[in-house]
Order: C-alpha cells, then structure tokens, then sequence
C-alpha cells in the first residue's frame, strides 16, 4: 500500500462526494472514520472497521478507505464494540495510511 | 460512546454482569475483531505479556466470545464473573437467605409507615413534653399507623387543650413527626381610658416628683403622703365648662420606707446515704414496657429515686423507638445538723435583697439600706430596713 506525503490522494467516493456538495457530516453520510484525540493520551475513533495490527507501540485500525496508525508508548486498547474504541497511552503519531 | 459516563457505566455493567477474561494468542487483534463484529462489546484492557490480555466483558457477550476466540486461534481463560446476575444466581440456591432479604425489605416498609420519633418546633413557654402528652392523649404517640392521624381533627383538637397555642400542625415524615407549634400572643392590657378615675397613694411617703398626664395634682413634691390619700383627682371643674369627670393619669414618686423580714432555722436536716440501693431496669419497645432486672424493686421510707433513660439512637441521630429506663431509689436518713450562722445571714441577706428588687420592679431605686439581725435558741432572724424611691400612683375608680 503506497503512503508517505508522495502518496496519491485517494478518490473521493460518490456518498462522500455527495456529503461534501449538501454539506452533510461525512462520517454520518459517507461512513468515514471520525478519530477524535485527547491531549496525548487517549484516542477515540468511531466508525472502524477493526484493528490490523495491535501492539504496545502501534496500533494500526482499519477505517474503511483509510488506515490510521497510531504510534507511541504503552499503548492499550481500552475499550472496543462494533462501531467505536478507544486507546489509551502517550500518543506520538497518528498518521493515515492510504 | 464506550467511554461515557463512568460511574451509570459501571453500574449498568453491574447490573447486566460482567466476566473477566484472559486473552492468549498470538494476533489478538483478530480476536479483537471477531468480537466487535459479533458486537460483543469489552473494556479494561491489560496487557499481560506479548501474547496474553486480560479485559472485562458483559456476561452475556461471554459465550460468542468463546466462539470468536476459537475462530482466532486465541485461548480465552474466565477468571472471574461479577454483577447483579452472578449475585442472583448464588442467592437463588439459598431461598432463606433471600426470603429473610425480602421479609427485611418488606418490614421495613411496613415499619416505616409507624411514627417512631416526635419533634416538638416552635413552641417557647409550652413544654414539649405537654405538648406530647396532649398528643399521646388524642393518639397521636409512638407506634402509631402514621396514614391513620387525621391532621385536622388532631389540630383543632390540640388548639382547645392547650390555649396558649395559636396554630399547630403535625408533619408526618415517614417514622417521623415534627410537631410545628406557634404560641398566641398575650393579650395585651386594654387601658379604659374613658373610665373616670382617680389617682391615690399605695404607700406612705414623701412625694419627690409627680409626672401629671390627666387630672388635677392635689398635693405638692416634699409632701407626705398616707397610704391611699388622693394625689391626683379625677374631677375638673372650670366655670365655663362645669365639673368634667377624667381618667386621671399621672407618676408620682416618693421616697417610702420598706421593712422586710426574713427568718431561718439555725439547725438543718442533713441526708445520710445508708448504701442500700434498689435498681430496677425496664425495657421500654414501642410504648410497651417490660421488666428485665430479677429483684422486686423497693421503695424505702425515705429514699431519692432517680429515673434514667437511654434511647437507643442510630449512628446519624434518628432515635429508635427502643429504651432503657432505669430506675434509683437510694436510701437515705436525716440528722440534724447545726447551720453556719454567717452563711444562713448571707443567705437571709441576699433573699432580702432580691425580694426588695421585686418589690420596687424596674421603676424603684434604693436610696439606703441596712441589716440588723437578731438570734433566738433555734432561729436566725435577719431585717432588711431600706430607704426607697418609688412609684407610688395607683389608679383607683371614681365613686
């Protein structure tokens, strides 16, 4: 999978490009991840679509078109359910993944 | 969201049970996934080493989770269950215990509709303890069904007792009633200011000054007075107007002379404890009394008797409709004993005082005073010679 700044955008899909022209929430539309970031030390996202990989210094969750890797130490999983979860450690990086 | 509100969290976790779990193998995430697919939901996470996890899950979500688990090629270990369902389950296999839970409960409820405890608000110069009696007389006393108080007839009933009260209500709280109270206002002395009347001496003395609000003066300041001589007349008479009959109205003061006697025994009864002592206690439940001490009580010929109770109370003050009464009597004998004669004097000397300051109320002065005591065989007599200046003026009705 390419990433890195070089990395091609990827193609807007047709619910997110609709969301974007009626000025509707994508993540509610579209079904897009929505990561949310406390401080350094928790991290909540809903709409995932599972975790990758999990260890103590990344975590890689799947959010549909997109990967979000976070990065960091004595990273946890808090808590998990089918649409949301929540990470608990310090946070060094997050980044996405196309 | 997972993360809201943590403490309704907790207790709903609580009340749908939740297991703990150990997670072993070596892609948890997939397990992870499986779960959340399956929408089984955990939290408190805690990495164990590289391979094992431990979480908490609802006990429901248990058994899919098993699946997942096997479906993941992860070990997954109970370690523990805990909630509202778990209790259930262990107290249903003891039904006395949940049977005396649910008698408890239920006497509780019960219990908690009988006034147990009465307060007494508001009231000044009533006692509490009248008030309570009148009560106890309509009913209305500890043990009581509390929904079976008619307020009102309670009310009215308790007005016409006591007179001295205005307004009472009793709030019944659950076991407990506060008695709110408000005392009348005492009526006020009417003045009959249309009532002809004169103004007369109470006492003999030499007027000082006169303060002459209605009537004619009939004597002068430095004028000696007998007790009920005219000071200030009721009757005017003026040639234009004729004789005019008024509620005559005046402060005359006068110096008077106050002899007051006191007298005292010079020999005192003195009480001698014999050491015998009957006890009795009394369990008191509820109004009903019942004797827990072995022996009969005495009463001696001559005994102080002391009654003492103890209300059982709980630890945030409520008091439980539970007492101890313990009863005294202590025997004692009397000798008579020889008085201090220069502690009876002071003690004659301070009466007298106080006795004079009664005498004269708030609008007197004392200008000289002086003691002379004499003894006889048996007694102290102790005379208060005072010199005053008082309020002398009383109002008398003409004819």
């Amino acid at each position: 999978m390419p990433s890195g700044p070089e990395a091609r955008a990827p193609k807007q899909r047709l619910w997110e490009r609709a969301a974007n022209l009626l000025d509707l929430p994508a993540d509610v539309v579209a079904g897009l991840p929505r990561v949310e970031i406390l401080g350094c030390r928790r991290l909540l996202m809903e709409n995932h679509r599972g975790i990758l990989a999990y260890g103590g210094e990344a975590i890689d969750i799947n959010g549909g078109q997109v990967v979000v890797r976070v990065r960091g130490q004595q990273l946890e999983l808090r808590a998990m359910n089918a649409a949301e979860l929540a990470l608990d450690g310090v946070i060094r990086s997050v980044e996405f993944v196309f | 969201m997972v993360e809201g509100g943590k403490c309704v969290l907790g207790v709903v976790n609580y009340l749908r049970g939740q297991v703990e779990v150990e997670i072993e193998g070596t892609f948890p995430e997939r397990f992870f996934n499986l779960c959340s697919q399956q929408g089984v939901a955990f939290w408190d996470l805690k990495r164990q080493d590289d391979t094992r996890l431990r979480a908490r899950m609802h006990l429901s979500g248990y058994r899919r989770a098993q699946a997942c688990a096997g479906q993941a090629l992860c070990t997954l270990t109970l370690l523990g269950r805990r909630g509202a369902p778990v209790l259930w389950r262990r107290l249903k296999k003891r039904s006395m215990l949940l049977a005396g839970a649910l008698a408890g409960v239920a006497a509780l409820l019960f219990l908690s509709r009988f006034v147990w405890e009465f307060e007494v608000r508001g009231n000044r110069t009533v006692g509490a303890d009248a008030i309570l009696h009148h009560l106890a007389e309509l009913g209305v006393k500890p043990g009581v069904y509390g929904p079976s108080v008619d307020i009102e007839t309670v009310k009215n009933e308790m007005l016409l007792r006591i007179g001295e009260l205005s307004w009472l209500t009793v709030n019944i709280r659950g076991s407990r009633a506060v008695v709110e109270v408000r005392e009348r206002a005492p009526k006020p002395e009417i003045r009959a200011l249309d009532v002809p009347c004169n103004v007369v001496a109470a006492r003999d003395g030499v007027v000082t000054r006169m303060e002459t609000l209605a009537g004619t003066p009939q004597v002068a300041p430095g004028q000696t007075v007998t007790r009920g001589q005219l000071l200030v007349s009721g009757v005017v008479d003026s040639r234009q107007v004729g004789a005019r009959f008024l509620h005559a109205r005046a402060r005359v003061f006068a110096r008077v002379w106050r002899d007051i006697t006191a007298v005292t025994p010079l020999q005192t009864a003195e009480k001698q404890y014999t050491g015998r002592v009957s006890k009795q206690r009394t369990l008191v439940i509820a109004g009903y009394r019942t004797k827990i001490s072995v022996l009969d009580f005495k009463f001696f010929e001559k005994c102080d008797k002391v009654i003492k109770t103890s209300t059982l109370r709980l630890p945030f003050g409520g008091a439980l409709p539970v007492s101890l009464v313990t009863e005294t009597a202590r025997e004692y004998t009397t000798r008579t004993v020889p008085r201090d004669r220069e502690a009876a004097a002071t003690l004659l000397r301070e009466a007298l005082k106080r006795k004079l300051a009664a005498a004269l109320g708030g609008e007197g002065a004392v200008l000289k005073a002086g003691f002379a005591e004499t003894e006889s065989a048996a007694a102290l007599t102790v005379r208060l010679l005072a010199e005053c200046e008082e309020q002398v003026a009383v109002q008398v009705p003409l004819g």
